[in-house]
């Protein structure tokens, strides 16, 4: 009975992201960046597989939209790499607020990473999560100075 | 969720007190579950939408332990959770948490009131230890943890299933009942004893409540004078004598018997205190079988000589 349940939940969840998803469409449009109903389920499946396997758990929204509507206006994202962008900044996020022991509110953190991926990684998903975020999240256990507002 | 979740958060609903069916804790239980995202909201601050497992659950284990000493308190029925109104009743099971906080107060401060002058580490820590529960127990988030230490080991241990304001609660509760006891003697006679039982006793973990029960109990049997608590040499001799060759039930009765004359001649009347007692006196009978088996009771009756 519990694990009916809990499977029902799962299912309003992945759907509660795909409605979402598709809104989304109705502003990155304006920046050439469209969404696909293969690619928007593709996303939703990824968003519960990088919470299973970063041993997190998300209620209601997730933060896939607020992902989208900060780096949809990034240079370097372009309807080619956009879907595969989202993906590892998602599995970066999730990654990232383990590392940084949930001492960083989303928002900032999402502000955090699309400072440092249009300025100090120019782009670079390797190096955002590679250094930057690593350095971040370092500093930000051993309370030391977090931003680093270095924009191009 | 997590099917790990289920596993151990429903148990903790019927732990502690009555057994409840299991479909219909797990009825109750999926709309306990529905909290959980406000639970984890609160707890965040709306700072993040992900917790990591571990917390959720320990999330869910507070949420659960919330009704569970509802459902205890006669405050709501398992119906009531099952069909009324799941946020009201989970109001109301933290006000019932609140009330057994304020009864642990109550209980903290007759424990510091009631302890006996002897000078033990263990028992002087936990008792200060006890106290910072209250200030570090947090009903909101985390209400079945416990979150002091507590190294001083009682003459009867908690049951299992115990947690959080209900264990500290139950300590409490018991702890009471040994300083009651203790404060009945004179502290020169209870440190005589507890230094035959054991030299270092200020730094051992033991109980201090057993030994003079023991004796207290030993001395009602060959009627010597309770109060003096020193069990002497002749009187484990009679002892020995009294037991030797006796059958479990009848040593069992005479250890009981002995108790109840231990509570007659201290006036002890209050019900959960002469149970304990008897209590102490019904286990105290393997260590005693083994004792006379072996020739001498030096080691279960302490006193000079």
């Amino acid at each position: 009975m519990g694990n009916s349940f809990e499977l029902g939940m799962a299912e309003l969840e992945k759907s509660l992201t795909i409605s979402e998803l598709r809104e989304c469409n109705d502003f990155t449009v304006n920046y050439g960046l469209y969404l696909s109903d293969t690619q928007i389920r593709e996303l939703a499946a990824r968003r519960f597989e990088a919470l299973r396997n970063t041993g997190r758990v998300e209620f209601k929204k997730g933060i896939l939209k607020k992902l989208i509507a900060e780096f949809c206006d990034s240079p370097y994202i372009t309807q080619d790499n956009y879907e595969e962008t989202i993906i590892e900044l998602q599995d970066s996020f999730y990654y990232f607020k383990n590392e940084s022991q949930d001492r960083i509110p989303d928002d900032e953190l999402i502000s955090f990473m699309k400072r440092s991926f249009d300025g100090r990684c120019q782009g670079s998903l390797e190096y955002l999560s590679g250094t930057t975020l690593e350095e971040l999240c370092r500093n930000t256990r051993y309370g030391l100075e977090t931003d680093g507002d270095d924009l191009f | 969720m997590e099917e790990k979740c289920t596993a151990f958060s429903a148990p903790i609903l019927s732990g502690g007190g009555e057994v409840l069916p299991q479909w219909e804790i797990y009825e109750a239980y999926n709309r306990i579950l529905c909290l959980l995202p406000e639970q984890v909201e609160r707890y965040t601050m709306g700072d993040s939408s992900s917790v990591p497992v571990e917390l959720a659950e320990e999330l869910l284990k507070s949420v659960c332990f919330t009704f569970r000493v509802l459902l205890k308190s006669g405050g709501a029925s398992l119906s009531d959770l099952k069909y009324g109104d799941i946020d009201e009743a989970f109001r109301t099971g933290r006000a019932a948490i609140e009330r057994e906080l304020d009864k642990g107060r109550a209980l903290y401060k007759r424990a510091l009131e009631s302890a006996p002058a002897v000078q033990n580490i263990s028992y002087a820590d936990t008792l200060r230890n006890l106290g910072r529960f209250f200030e570090k127990y947090d009903s909101r988030f985390f209400a079945h943890e416990i979150p002091c230490s507590i190294d001083y080991q009682l003459c009867h241990n908690l049951p299992d299933g115990l947690i959080g304001v209900e264990y500290i609660n139950e300590y409490l509760r018991r702890i009471i009942i040994e300083n009651d006891f203790c404060g009945r003697f004179n502290a020169g006679n209870i440190g005589k004893v507890l230094r035959s039982f054991s030299p270092h006793y200020k730094e051992l973990l033991v109980n201090l409540y057993e030994p003079l029960a023991v004796n207290a109990c030993g001395l009602a049997v060959v009627k010597g004078d309770i109060r003096a608590l020193s069990v002497s040499e002749k009187d484990r001799s009679e002892l020995y004598n009294e037991f030797r060759g006796l059958p479990r039930d009848c040593a069992v009765q005479k250890l009981l018997s002995a108790a109840r004359r231990v509570c007659a001649e201290l006036n002890i009347t209050e019900r959960e205190e002469v149970f304990y007692l008897e209590e102490t006196a019904r286990n105290l009978y393997p260590r005693l079988a083994v004792a006379v088996a072996s020739g001498g009771l030096a080691g279960v009756f302490t006193g000079e000589g």
